[in-house]
Order: structure tokens, then C-alpha cells, then sequence
């Protein structure tokens, strides 16, 4: 097992939002919302295996992205809606903000 | 070498206070040399032609004299527009013209009022050389109490002459402040050897063209406070020399760069109050920030916390937020009303980690904190991130800028390079700056937007500004003892309340919020302001009386129409401004938002061009006429028709109280003798009118206002115990004084009704 940190960036506002890890849901929550800020809404810690599908949703926008990932050699996933898609993506950096 | 600010006497030369204009200047023509020492702003710029040309950007000043009641309709000016008398030198000199080259309406006839003036400070911001230029032209000038401040903004050319001329582009504020739509500005002279001037001249769009003169002020273009607070277990980083690390511009300035220079450098003069050491050693285990943490921290720690909008920024330098080493630092303040104050850095965070093979990792960490620094006060500015621009609504149509090499970007979200990771790739030619647009933004976007604590949605703001901002012995109320929504038709009577709230007695005039001294002004959502001017206006004998702390005085006044017609007819929101003319200061009431309700019925649609006449309008206001026949009928009809309405209630409190006593009739007989007549009242009749109006006293006292109410209804009954029933005008008294006192009316109010019920029964 391997901790897999999902951060909520850009375009978040007041969406629903849910993770699953291999099918089961890892994270739901909702009024997610971009911290202009910072660029980041939310980091979310969840814990997948070394080939794990993770599936982002955004139920009331019908906006879903799936990605495989192998949790520890990139243990940072990063999620934004650009231009009204999901834009999903995997990096073994960990993502800052100020 | 110091900076001056401007404004004071000795800065300026007096050039034309004759025409009510004086053109603010630096008597010392070294000022712009100094101004750019302490920025940090270099004096002899590469872009300028020959080393002898000074910088000549800045804010040039002249000073505008403002009519004290130009903002009323009935002053001969159009609502909103400044005059500065004779002020500008315009093309066609044989037309009456306003400062804004706009022809005076014909003067509609006006009561003599004393004219009185204030001074406004007109500014003219030029950005063509120095630093970064953003060649643009813009400027601010002053708005009144009730008329919002313009800035405008032009893009701008230098001409073949020398001149800089642009289109104005942008507008927020009164545009009638400026109707034309192009600027051309000489900027004199060129060589240092006199003190600079700027002389623009204003033209296009319908209004003729204009020319205006301009001081030199200072080269920045906004002054701000920052004020530097570290807590006990963290390190402040404010500085950082550029040639410290080698991935970097060629062309890099190597110099020592401060928070301070860099904003200098910016056109942002940073001036600094008292650091200090924030102490966490009771924090307990926890040490690390949240930001309600910051926010609190900030109103304790801060010389200059204060819940209003301010030139002026706290920057925390502390451990680490408790999101995480992944939060480098962050504007937290964005909390409360007054936002965009507070930011903070941390340094044990991702910029504490400088990336394996770094050729100096010292110097990159450094120079991360002080990224970060300059970074978190930029957001205090309002400032969006790079990528982030397209976002929201902009101040002016805004795209993103992915890859802009500028404080407010990410280094490490920017697109990578062979060999070079996305922050090697932005560091090694990020030249320590901001974006051109935002530059522009901070440099010329209008005050509201950009100074720290201001707010967008700040309706109304220069009155509410004044009034926040203003300390004044007495406080004054405009209320309603009910909820402040009317029925369509209904009339509008406010109360003022004035109160000392010092800890001595204020000798003033008794009947202060009756006169003159007392001013209402309504804007209806989406409209200009207006005045009321009321149909009559008492003159009293002074009656000076002591008011003692915590003592008030108090006054009702009808809003709903005045000698220009209606002020409150149409459904919507209306605010209502009240302020009272001291000699010393203007007092200002918080304004007091009411709502007219749509018609309910096609009955009020029909009547309502009939109600809101001029003769209506004075019948309701002077409660009662025996002369304006055609209001007394539209009064009845509207009785008649709309019993169950709060019109019927003033129509039937009209119409009853000039039938209840007898009363002088001015009449003109067949050859032009004028004779004073009795009219005899018509009891039965007024008792039907008065009974009808006062059958329920709370609506009563909702619609008419607690002062009003208990005249009207002590006078009713006074009618009805000269009709023979003196107990039934006790009980009418009575039922009034348990109706103010269920109301929360003082208790000595109710208990002088009470000894009056007594009186009319006995």
C-alpha cells in the first residue's frame, strides 16, 4: 500500500466531489472550491497499491477522469478543470503552493 | 535624502487661485532625482534618449476647487459634475461650460444658498519611462459626497513632437466627470533645470476640448506601509542579492534587492513601521499557523491593524502553515470586510529545500523566501496568479499568462527546457518584476480595487468611507420603528435621531434637525442620487439648549416627495443619506435602505399618476389642505378605493384634519381683491376621516413614525372632546400610550400620553 495524495487545484467552485480508489470511494465531499490564493482547494490523502486505477468525479458537472498509477513511484496526483474538463495527472514532485 | 508627500503649502507654487485651480509643484526640481533614490528607481534610464533626460514619470497634481453643493440638483450643474469656475481653457470660451467642457443646463430657478468650497486634488498618473514602463496615461479626479471619483486611463504613443497621446480606454467612477475621449500630454521641461509640469489636453467625444496644467508631485505611483512581524522560531528573509545565484538573467541588475526597492522598482514607494517579535513560546505543542491563527495575530500584533481600507500591509514571517511544508506562504486575510491586509511566509516549507546538485543552494533558498515574500504582498494588492488572470470578473478583460516571468507566477508550473527544470527555466530570465498588466493594475487601476482592505462590492463607498473614517461628537440616525418595506402608494416619513455622544454637554439649537443645517439625500438602486429639497423649511429663533451626554434630539421628516416632485414613487430599494452641516465637521448618518413593494392591484396602478403630483406631494407633506382641491379628491378616491391600503390611512388623516378645525383661506374675488377667509370645520366629517385613519394605532404608528403618530392622534382627540366626548378622547389618548409604550417609545413619552389621556378625560 502507498499513500497517494490527490490535490484539488484550479477551477473548483462549490462541486461535488468524488474520489475512488479501485472502485471503492475514497473521498466525497462537497462545496469543494478553489482557494484563488493559492491554487488548491483540497489535498486529499488516500492509500492505493502499486496498480491502482483512481477515478475523479464531479458527479453534478459529468466530469469524470480515470488514471492508472502506481502509488509509490508517483505518489502526488494533481486535478484541475481547465476550460470545463477534468484534467487529471500523476508526478512524483510534490506539488507546492503560495 | 527624504521624499515629500504632496499637498503641503511649501510644495506648492501658487499659479492661478483666482480660477479656483492651483497646479500642485515641487519648488525643488531635484524632487523627482529624490523620489527615485529612495524607490530605487534608477534616474538615468536606458530607454530615455540621452543621459541628460531625467525620468519623468510619476503623479503630476493640481488642486480643484469643488462647490460644496454642487451634488444637488438644485444647483445649476448637472448632478455630479464638478466646477472648478473658469478652470480649464477651452476652444469655444463664448459658451458656459462646465470643468468637464459640458454646456451648462439652463439654470432652473434655485434658492440663494451660500456657496461654500472644499479642495479636491486632481492627479494625473504618467507612466512612459523609468522602470518597466506601461505607457499609459491615466488619472483620478475627485468625486463629492454623493458623486463617485472617476479614474480614467488611456494607452498611450509618444508623438513625433514629443507629446504622449493615447485614447481613454477605461472609465470607473462619474464619466461625466470627463466626457472627452482622447488625452494628449506635454510633459515640460525636459532638461533638469525647472521644476517639471504636465500639460494635458482632453479632447474628443461631443464636449469641447479642454486643457488642463499639472504639477509634478512624485515619481511613485502608490505609497504603502509594510510592516515586517517574525515569530520567535522563524527567520525573516526582506532581501536578496541577485548575483548570488548564477541561474539567472544576463542582463540582471546585480544588486542588493529589498521588499522595499523591489516594490520601488514597481513605482510602489514602501515606507515601514515598527517590527517586532511575534513570541509562540505559550503556543504549546502546536506551532504551527492556521489562518484564523494570522488573522487574529495581526489584529494584536500590528501597529496598524485597523478594519478599514488602508494603504498598508502586515507580513508574518513564521515557521510553517498547518497545511504543511507544501504552503511556501499565503495571503491569508481573507476575512471579514476589510480583506487583503495580512500575508505570510513561511520558511521551513518547500522553499527551505533547495533541489539535489543546486550550484548554490543558499542562495536559491534565499531567493525562494524572498519569491515568495514579494509574492504574498502582491496578492494584498489584489494581484490573481499568472495563470489565473482569465478568472472571475477582471477589472478589465484579463488572459492568462502561463509562462509570465513575474512575481505572481508559480517558478516551478511554468513549461520546462531541454536540460532546465520549469523553475531553472524561469529563474534564468525572470528579471524580478511583475507583468506589464500588473503593472498597470497596481500602478493606475482605480483605488478601490487595488488598496488593501477595499472591497469590490462596496456600494455607495465614498459616503460610507467618509462616514467610517470621520470621529465626530454626535451620531446621527435615520430609522423606521418598522420593517422597511412600504406598500406601493404608501408615504415615506423617516426619524432622525441625533445623539451626544461625548462625555459632556454640547450646547446646540433645539430645532437643529429641522433646519437648514440638516441634508437628505436618496439614490434609488441604478440611479443618480438626488436631494430632497422640502417644501418648506422652518426658521426659528435659536434655541440653543444644553444636551447632556447620551441625550438625544429628534425629528420626523417626509421623504416620499419635495418641491422637484417625487423622490420615492416606482417599486425597488432606495437608500437614504442623511448628514447634518456643522461648522466644524459634517455628521453623517449610516444610510437607511428601504423597499417600495409593487402594486397589488390594478385599482393602485390607475390612482398612482393622480398620487404622485406636486399638490398630493404637499397635501400628505403639510398634512392637510383646504385649498388644492383637485389632491383632496385624489386623496378620497384613493380612501374610497383602496380602504385596506396605508395610502387610504394618510388620505384619511389629510383629509380629516383640515375638516376638524376651522382655518384661513386666501381668496381672490371677481375683481382681483385678495380676502382672507375662515373655512368652519365640518366635525362630523372630520370625525369620520380621523376615526377611519386611527382605527388601528400600530399601523398607524408604523406608517406615519412615532413622532408624527402621537401629534396626529393627541389632536384627534382633542377634536373629539370638543365634540363632547371627553371620554372617549382619554381612551383615544390611552390606547395611543399603551400603543408607544408596546412599541418601546421611552417611557417618558409614554408616561407624558398617559398624564394627557387623564387630562382629556377629566
Amino acid at each position: 500500500m502507498a499513500q497517494v495524495t490527490v490535490s484539488l487545484e484550479d477551477g473548483f467552485a462549490q462541486d461535488h466531489v468524488v474520489i475512488r480508489v479501485d472502485g471503492f470511494t475514497a473521498f466525497e465531499g462537497t462545496e469543494v472550491t478553489t482557494r484563488l490564493q493559492t491554487g488548491l482547494a483540497a489535498a486529499v490523502p488516500v492509500q492505493t497499491s502499486d496498480a491502482s486505477s483512481l477515478e475523479v468525479t464531479l458527479p453534478d458537472r459529468g466530469l469524470t477522469r480515470a488514471i492508472d498509477l502506481d502509488g509509490s513511484r508517483t505518489p502526488f496526483v494533481r486535478a484541475s478543470i481547465v476550460d470545463g474538463d477534468l484534467d487529471v495527472s500523476t508526478t512524483d514532485q510534490a506539488p507546492y503552493y503560495a | 535624502m527624504t521624499s515629500k508627500t504632496t499637498g503641503t503649502e511649501s510644495d506648492q507654487l501658487s499659479v492661478s487661485t483666482d480660477q479656483g485651480v492651483v497646479p500642485q509643484m515641487r519648488a525643488d526640481s531635484d524632487a523627482a532625482m529624490a523620489d527615485e533614490a529612495l524607490l530605487g528607481i534608477e534616474g538615468l534610464e536606458g530607454s530615455l534618449p540621452f543621459p541628460l533626460l531625467r525620468r519623468r514619470s510619476g503623479v503630476y497634481t493640481r488642486r480643484r476647487r469643488i462647490p460644496y453643493v454642487e451634488k444637488f440638483p438644485f444647483s445649476p450643474l448637472p448632478v455630479g459634475v464638478d466646477a472648478d469656475e473658469m478652470g480649464d481653457e477651452t476652444t469655444n470660451a463664448d459658451e458656459s461650460v462646465s470643468d468637464a467642457g459640458i454646456p451648462f443646463p439652463t439654470p432652473i430657478p434655485t434658492l440663494p444658498l451660500p456657496q461654500r468650497y472644499r479642495y479636491g486634488t486632481e492627479e494625473l498618473r504618467v507612466d512612459v519611462d523609468g522602470r518597466a514602463p506601461t505607457m499609459t496615461i491615466s488619472g483620478v479626479i475627485p468625486g463629492g459626497l454623493f458623486t463617485r471619483r472617476l479614474t480614467w486611463i488611456a494607452r498611450v504613443k509618444r508623438t513625433a513632437t514629443g507629446t504622449y497621446k493615447g485614447k481613454i480606454f477605461y472609465r470607473d467612477g462619474t464619466s461625466l466627470l470627463l466626457p472627452q475621449t482622447q488625452v494628449e500630454v506635454a510633459l515640460n521641461p525636459v532638461l533638469p533645470i525647472a521644476p517639471l509640469n504636465a500639460i494635458a489636453t482632453f479632447s474628443g467625444g461631443t464636449a469641447p476640448t479642454v486643457t488642463r496644467h499639472y504639477g509634478f508631485a512624485h515619481s511613485h505611483f502608490r505609497e504603502v506601509n509594510f510592516e515586517f512581524d517574525t515569530v520567535s522560531d522563524a527567520i525573516s528573509v526582506t532581501s536578496y542579492d541577485t548575483a548570488s545565484h548564477p541561474n539567472r538573467p544576463a542582463t540582471l541588475p546585480a544588486e542588493t534587492l529589498t521588499i522595499e526597492s523591489g516594490y520601488g522598482h514597481m513605482g510602489i514607494k514602501v515606507t515601514r513601521s515598527g517590527d517586532s517579535i511575534v513570541n509562540i513560546s505559550r503556543a504549546g505543542a502546536n506551532t504551527l499557523w492556521s489562518d484564523i491563527e494570522m488573522h487574529d495575530a495581526m489584529q494584536v500584533s500590528w501597529s496598524k491593524w485597523a478594519n478599514i481600507p488602508q494603504w498598508a500591509v502586515w507580513v508574518l514571517f513564521a515557521r510553517q502553515h498547518e497545511t504543511g511544508p507544501s504552503l511556501g506562504g499565503i495571503m491569508f486575510d481573507d476575512i471579514g470586510t476589510a480583506q487583503r491586509q495580512g500575508t505570510a511566509i513561511f520558511n521551513e516549507s518547500f522553499v527551505a529545500n533547495a533541489p539535489a546538485g543546486d550550484p548554490a543552494p543558499a542562495a536559491w533558498v534565499r531567493r525562494m523566501l524572498f519569491w515568495t515574500a514579494m509574492h504574498e504582498i502582491g496578492h494584498s494588492f489584489n494581484l490573481a496568479h499568472s495563470w489565473q488572470k482569465s478568472l472571475g470578473t477582471g477589472w478589465v478583460p484579463l488572459a492568462d499568462e502561463v509562462e509570465a516571468r513575474s512575481y505572481m507566477n508559480y517558478p516551478y508550473r511554468v513549461a520546462a527546457a531541454p536540460g532546465m527544470t520549469p523553475e531553472q527555466r524561469f529563474f534564468s530570465n525572470f528579471q524580478f518584476r511583475f507583468s506589464d498588466s500588473e503593472l498597470l493594475f497596481m500602478r493606475h487601476g482605480p483605488e478601490r480595487f487595488v488598496q488593501h482592505g477595499n472591497a469590490l462590492w462596496f456600494d455607495h463607498h465614498a459616503f460610507e468611507e467618509t462616514r467610517a473614517t470621520t470621529v465626530t461628537p454626535l451620531e446621527l440616525v435615520a430609522r423606521l420603528h418598522r420593517e422597511p418595506r412600504f406598500e406601493f402608494l404608501e408615504p415615506v416619513t423617516i426619524e432622525l435621531k441625533l445623539k451626544n455622544i461625548t462625555d459632556s454637554p454640547m450646547v446646540l439649537d433645539r430645532r437643529i434637525l429641522e433646519g437648514d443645517q440638516i441634508s437628505l439625500v436618496i439614490t434609488k438602486k441604478g440611479e443618480e442620487p438626488r436631494a430632497i429639497r422640502p417644501y418648506a423649511r422652518r426658521c426659528f429663533a435659536p434655541d440653543d439648549r444644553a444636551l447632556m451626554p447620551g441625550e438625544s434630539l429628534y425629528a420626523s421628516m417626509f421623504i416620499s416627495s419635495d418641491v422637484y416632485g417625487s423622490a420615492i414613487d416606482e417599486p425597488g430599494e432606495y437608500a437614504v443619506y442623511a448628514f447634518l452641516d456643522l461648522d466644524e465637521v459634517d455628521v453623517l448618518a449610516a444610510p437607511l435602505t428601504l423597499r417600495v413593494m409593487p402594486p397589488t392591484s390594478r385599482a393602485e396602478e390607475r390612482i398612482a399618476p393622480d398620487v404622485f403630483t406636486d399638490s398630493v406631494g404637499r397635501t400628505l407633506a403639510f398634512g392637510g389642505t383646504r385649498v388644492l382641491d383637485r389632491a383632496n379628491d385624489t386623496l378620497a378616491e384613493a380612501a374610497e378605493q383602496l380602504p385596506d391600503r396605508r395610502i387610504a390611512v394618510h388620505a384619511q388623516a389629510a383629509l380629516g384634519a383640515v375638516a376638524a378645525k376651522p382655518g384661513k383661506v386666501l381668496e381672490e374675488s371677481g375683481t382681483g381683491e385678495k380676502r382672507v377667509k375662515v373655512q368652519k370645520p365640518d366635525v362630523p366629517e372630520a370625525l369620520d376621516q380621523l376615526g377611519a385613519a386611527y382605527a388601528d394605532l400600530d399601523v398607524a404608528a408604523d406608517t406615519f413614525g412615532h413622532i408624527d403618530v402621537t401629534q396626529q392622534v393627541m389632536q384627534y382627540a382633542e377634536t373629539v372632546k370638543e365634540s363632547g366626548d371627553a371620554k372617549a378622547a382619554g381612551d383615544i389618548a390611552s390606547s395611543l400610550a399603551d400603543t408607544l409604550d408596546a412599541r418601546g417609545v421611552k417611557p417618558s413619552v409614554v408616561e407624558a400620553t398617559r398624564e394627557k389621556a387623564a387630562e382629556l378625560s377629566g
